[in-house]
């Protein structure tokens, strides 16, 4: 169907028409209403960008404490940072014992003074003459009582006092140097044998 | 449609300019009264920028307008009638904008409801009854119903006064 005009039709409808004053009412409300939509949409682009940021963010941070935590273990049980100064982790057990040092170097109290492991392994002979065996066993750090070891269990630990500085001890398999700790002064005790 | 999107201030008043007195007139002849015609263009404006369409053209954007500005005028009235006030009361609201009307209006205006966007469109705004359907979404057949009944209506109420001419 083609349109049809009729004149007089568009001519009553030309007269209807919003004043200048109701087409300004009407669009300053529409344009308000533009704004507050704007702003809402905005709060809402706004808290999802920061919850995208958050987890854009948070994820490698955690990521990166987590390898951090794992890494610092690691190479913490490596170096010893967690054995308390022991600067190396027991390997073999040749003494029958638990092989657990606990939180503490090795050391032995004789005659008052705790002489402790300094892995230097000893090179000269040993007098059989001269060995004593340790007495107890001591699991809480350092040994308080002559005799007393805090590395053994079984306390077959040998040892020969070679001097007021020195001990040489009989073990990993091997003789080791374990020196006075300056803390303590040696006493005339006679470890038993 | 498939997108939607937010149009700045700027877009907004373009649309407004460019449709504004095609959206008013539409309303105008459902609410029959300024002041419900503003509120109506309003209304029509406030669902553009909710629904924010995306327009291939600036005919689908009139269309689209035209169609909304319908539907917005419907559901106030159907509101109206729900509440059983009588429309009537609402013709001459007083209004800082008084429009004044002529004789061929007034019978334009007294066509019934579902007759006279169809005859806007069709008389004033020139769009074929095709055009109409689509833009109304009624069915082609339905249009020209109405226009073949309204057309008759106008002829015999306004006689001579109604004269077509392709």
């Amino acid at each position: 169907m083609i349109s049809m005009k009729n004149n007089k039709i568009i001519a009553s409808w030309n007269k209807i028409e919003p004043s200048d004053s109701a087409n300004e009412r009407m669009l300053s409300a529409i344009l308000k209403q533009n704004r507050s939509i704007h702003d809402r949409k905005g709060k809402v682009i706004s808290m999802s960008q920061t919850k995208k940021f958050n987890k854009m963010i948070l994820v490698p941070i955690t990521a990166c404490l987590v390898a951090l935590i794992a890494l610092t273990g690691l190479v913490g049980n490596n170096v010893g940072w967690f054995n308390n100064g022991s600067s190396k982790t027991p390997t073999t057990d040749n003494r029958g014992q638990s092989g657990n040092w606990g939180d503490s170097a090795p050391a032995i109290m004789v005659n008052g003074v705790i002489f402790i492991d300094t892995y230097e392994k000893y090179l000269g002979q040993v007098e059989e003459d001269d060995i004593f065996q340790v007495t107890s066993y001591y699991d809480d750090g350092m040994p308080a009582q002559n005799g007393q070891q805090n590395f053994d269990r079984t306390c077959k630990t040998q040892y020969v006092i070679e001097s007021s500085e020195n001990l040489i001890v009989h073990i990993d398999g091997e003789w080791r140097i374990f020196k006075a700790s300056k803390a303590n002064t040696p006493s005339n005790d006679v470890p038993t044998k | 449609m498939s997108k939607s999107l937010l149009r700045t201030d700027k877009e907004i008043a373009e649309i407004y300019t460019r449709h504004s007195k095609t959206v008013y007139r539409v309303c105008f002849a459902y609410m029959k009264n300024p002041a419900d015609t503003e509120d109506a263009v309003q209304d029509t404006f406030f669902r553009l920028i909710k629904s924010a369409p995306v327009f291939d053209s600036k005919e689908h954007e009139k269309a689209w307008l035209i169609r909304t500005a319908a539907n917005v005028c419907k559901n106030v009235l159907r509101h109206w009638w729900r509440r059983r006030d009588n429309i009537e009361d609402f013709y001459d609201l007083p209004s800082p904008d008084k429009i004044e009307t002529d004789d061929v209006f007034s019978v334009v205006m007294e066509l019934p409801e579902k007759y006279k966007t169809v005859v806007y469109l069709y008389y004033y705004e020139g769009y074929t009854s095709v055009e109409i359907a689509d833009i109304l979404k009624k069915p082609q057949s339905t249009v020209r119903n109405y226009l073949h009944e309204s057309r008759a209506i106008l002829r015999e109420r306004l006689g001579d006064d109604f004269d077509e001419k392709q």
